[in-house]
């Protein structure tokens, strides 16, 4: 659809996708992540992280996309977590109080041990 | 444009089509450091004039790309006024004010999330419909340089 957004993905381990986002995720872009997260969750993903590290521009479209998905994903002990945010990014989640409802963490690896806890608390 | 500002600094018309938003995007993003605003400050100013175009492509000119949208950029000693032109159904954005972003963070609701954005991006946000002797309408944007 367009080239200006690319997202690449890789599976961290069983249920766990890292979502890397690079370039700009606005309201023409924002469809084909609606898309790829759609697929991706279908396929019995349930955590997903972002990695944001060379996104470099997010509009309401974009944010509207995680909140699309959020709730179905933690009603089944899923969640989204988001790792490595610019300081551009960081600052629009920050006005919208975006990182008072999302895990905003430093790295992938440690977004990814917190999804292990996660899910061996949903198991046990 | 009427002139009710003596100088526009600049302008862009835009067709009410999502391909344009990447040519809008950087307009302002080019103005606004032009003028002094810091990245972030810029990055805000850029997405708030989006999300403006945005609301009126989906909205007011239900994604007809053969509508257009013009955007002046003027400046006087205090601050930049950016005004948003369009010939759409008239719809005052800021009758949707305040919003109570907690129940939209909490319920998850996508709806008003671009005209809070704007609110919290700007000073001051004004709204002025089309008229008899004005034939578009008129949203202007107001961020203060300090």
């Amino acid at each position: 659809m367009t080239e200006k957004l690319s997202i690449s993905s890789q599976k961290a381990e069983e249920q766990v996708e890292i979502i890397s986002l690079k370039g700009i995720l606005d309201a023409h872009s924002a469809p084909e992540l609606e898309k790829f997260l759609s697929d991706t969750i279908s396929n019995g993903t349930l955590y997903l992280l972002f990695n944001l590290k060379e996104l470099d521009y997010i509009s309401s479209a974009g944010l509207g996309v995680f909140m699309a998905f959020i709730e179905d994903l933690r009603n089944r002990g899923g969640d989204i977590k988001f790792a490595e945010l610019n300081e551009k990014i960081y600052s629009i989640f920050e006005l919208l109080g975006f990182h008072l409802i999302y895990d905003i963490v430093s790295t992938n690896n440690e977004a990814v041990e917190l999804f292990k806890q996660k899910k061996l608390r949903t198991n046990e | 444009m009427n002139n009710i500002f003596q100088k526009i600094a600049d302008e862009i018309t835009i067709k009410a089509d999502l391909t344009e938003l990447d040519r809008l995007r950087n307009f302002i993003l080019n103005a606004s450091v032009a003028l002094g605003f810091d990245t972030i400050t810029s990055n805000f100013i850029a997405l708030s004039v989006e999300e403006a175009c945005t609301n009126l492509f989906k909205h007011s000119y239900n994604f007809d790309n053969s509508k257009e949208i013009s955007i002046y950029l003027c400046v006087d000693s205090n601050a930049l006024h950016i005004i948003i032109e369009d010939e759409g159904p008239s719809f005052d954005p800021t009758r949707l004010l305040p919003i109570d972003v907690d129940h939209i963070r909490k319920n998850l609701k996508k709806g008003g999330l671009g005209i809070f954005l704007i609110s919290k991006i700007m000073d001051k946000i004004l709204y002025f419909p089309k008229s008899e002797t004005n034939t578009k309408n008129r949203l202007i944007l107001i961020k203060n340089f300090v």
